[in-house]
């Protein structure tokens, strides 16, 4: 499903050159349910960043789905993104200006579909994360874990093969981490959805299948 | 995508109301600037009727002479002598109500049911050559007017297409200070100046035992010699024997009367364009403001997929939008001048006005996306959602 070689990532600046990734290999198989662990600074979140075409590597090659995603152009990159990729982050990056439902549409608005075909889609993504009844609700009037359950309804409104999560669970307390992290785990085990999870918590990358982890930029066992 | 951004801007709505109202304000600025320009320019494009290139003009103010034979006698010994000069081709009077001179007659009369609102300068047999005014209908004044039943009068073209615009106006006797009737039409007659309004004119045979100061037009043939002003003076001095008089140039005063109407516009488009420039700098710098406050959003967006140019479109639309929303605001005031007739000007000088306003906003507002819209397309989006 996934599959990265030799991936570098070097950021420059006129006087330094800082390795944040460090020929990185890693295969994901379909319904794989990866995590990624490591301190901060290690390069979780930039190798999510490529995985997720939001950031090119230096160096090595990508293919997502059989695809060799490098050679494709930023209009194509986003249409690749919107149609196999969900994203999840740490600070739910919701829009305050939209309401719920309007910001689980979101993805949908960038496949040009029909206004009522995106209601329905919406309102179902959110009935499966529990929050049909606060659709009209504006994300300020949300509690963190709502707001974060709002975020996976959105990344899996247009049914993605692959869902992307930057320390979803980061922002909460172990209750709401559980709700969230139980909800990623039904994804993956109903839906067989491929997800890629970058965490600092020991318990909830436990829970599975996969645990990588990075430390300065390079993969350690 | 039209529905979700008109719900974006919606529920931004109290965030843009400081911004509608400066492009509302800016709008109606404009509208003002423009309609006092245009109302001007139309003016200016009007003929005015009359040549001003080798005319000059003497104002004669005759002394307090009872004797009105002799005033009589020396004015038409002083046409007489000018007349001998080579290089003067006409000279005729007028009264003070002449070209460029600043004098206003009004008045008004009922002619049935109609009310006439009309200017009344008078000229004497010669007049029409002397200016070089075209009669369009009927003719100009004769020697046999003087003995005419009927005051003779010559209107302009404006005055018959507002009172006869389907029927002949020659022939007419219309009541205008005793029974007057109409024998000609002349083409266009703007005497305040290019840039006036032309008024309904109506002129009357120059009574030569006129108490009142006359002009003097003398006509120059083409190329004649600077130093003839010399001449002129020394006629009208000898002739006149004491009269005190000023010679004018007609050309001279046209262009110093413009001086008038010109130096208003410069000044209100200037202070216009400067406060237009204000508001760009200002809309420039929210453009900005709000491309970085919103970072976060652009990179999500770009995350879930939306491309470069689908984001810059976003932004140009939601400024786009908001900037109809203040036009159609301030058109809703602009509107009210046309249908309260507050001046008396004809509606497609608002027309063009509010278009014109329109267009310099909206160019204005692009000009002003254009970079920031650049700006937004180009926010890495992993950098952005870093950020947030």
């Amino acid at each position: 499903m996934i599959q990265l070689n030799n991936i570098s990532k070097v950021y420059k600046t006129k006087t330094i050159e800082t390795l944040a990734l460090d020929n990185i290999n890693l295969s994901v198989e379909k319904g794989e349910f990866l995590s990624i662990m490591g301190p901060s600074g290690c390069g979780k979140s930039t190798l999510l960043n490529i995985i997720g075409l939001l950031d090119e590597p230096s160096s090595g090659m990508i293919n997502i789905s059989d695809q060799a995603i490098l050679e494709y152009k930023s209009k194509a990159l986003a249409k690749f993104r919107n149609q196999k990729l969900g994203f999840i982050f740490q600070s739910f990056h919701l829009i305050n200006d939209l309401s719920v439902i309007d910001n689980v549409e979101l993805p949908l608005i960038y496949r040009n579909i029909g206004s009522s075909e995106r209601k329905k889609l919406a309102e179902e993504a959110l009935e499966s994360v529990g929050l049909k009844n606060r659709m009209k609700h504006f994300p300020s009037q949300l509690s963190g874990g709502q707001k974060q359950r709002v975020a996976i309804a959105r990344a899996i409104v247009g049914k993605p093969e692959i869902i992307l999560a930057d320390e979803p669970t980061g922002n909460l307390d172990s209750v709401m981490g559980g709700e969230v992290m139980d909800i990623l785990l039904k994804l993956n085990k109903e839906n067989s959805t491929t997800i890629v999870m970058v965490t600092h918590d020991k318990l909830m990358a436990e829970k599975t299948h996969k645990l990588i982890r990075l430390f300065d930029g390079s993969q350690v066992n | 995508m039209i529905k979700h951004l008109l719900t974006l801007i919606w529920n931004r709505k109290k965030r843009s109301v400081l911004l509608i109202i400066e492009l509302s304000l800016a709008f109606l600025i404009l509208f003002s600037v423009f309609g006092f320009v245009l109302y001007n320019m139309d003016n200016y494009k009007t003929p005015l009727g009359f040549d001003t290139e080798n005319i000059w003009m003497a104002s004669l103010r005759m002394n307090s002479d009872p004797d009105s034979a002799e005033r009589v006698e020396t004015k038409a010994l002083l046409l007489q002598s000018l007349r001998q000069i080579p290089e003067i081709s006409e000279v005729s009077y007028s009264n003070p109500v002449s070209p460029f001179s600043g004098s206003t007659w009004q008045t008004s009369t009922i002619d049935n049911g109609f009310e006439m609102d009309v200017e009344l300068a008078a000229a004497d047999l010669n007049n029409d050559k002397t200016l070089g005014l075209n009669v369009v209908e009927g003719r100009w004044f004769n020697k046999e007017d003087k003995s005419a039943k009927y005051r003779p009068i010559v209107i302009n073209k404006k005055m018959r297409m507002a009172y006869w615009p389907d029927s002949t106006a020659i022939g007419r006797i219309i009541k205008l200070n005793g029974e007057s009737k109409i024998v000609g039409v002349i083409d266009n007659y703007k005497y305040h100046g290019e840039f006036s309004e032309e008024k309904n004119v109506v002129i009357s045979l120059f009574a030569e035992h006129s108490d009142q100061n006359p002009t003097l037009i003398i006509r120059l043939k083409d190329g004649f010699d600077p130093t003839i002003e010399q001449d002129i003076n020394r006629i009208i001095q000898q002739t006149t024997k004491g009269w005190k008089f000023s010679i004018e140039n007609l050309e001279s005063k046209r262009k110093f009367l413009n001086v008038d109407y010109w130096i208003p516009m410069v000044v209100l488009g200037s202070i216009s364009g400067f406060l237009i420039f204000n508001v760009a700098l200002g809309l420039f710098g929210v453009l900005v403001y709000n491309i970085k406050k919103r970072r976060g959003e652009i990179g999500l967006r770009r995350a879930l997929g939306a491309n470069p140019k689908s984001i810059s479109n976003q932004f140009i639309f939601e400024i786009l939008f908001l900037t109809s929303i203040s036009i159609l605001i301030a058109l809703f005031f602009a509107i009210q001048f046309p249908i309260m007739g507050f001046f008396d000007v004809d509606t497609s000088l608002y027309i063009r006005a509010m278009f014109y306003s329109a267009l310099v906003i909206y160019s204005l507002v692009l000009i002003c996306t254009i970079y920031p819209s650049i700006q937004a397309a180009r926010v890495h989006p992993a950098t952005a959602l870093h950020e947030e």
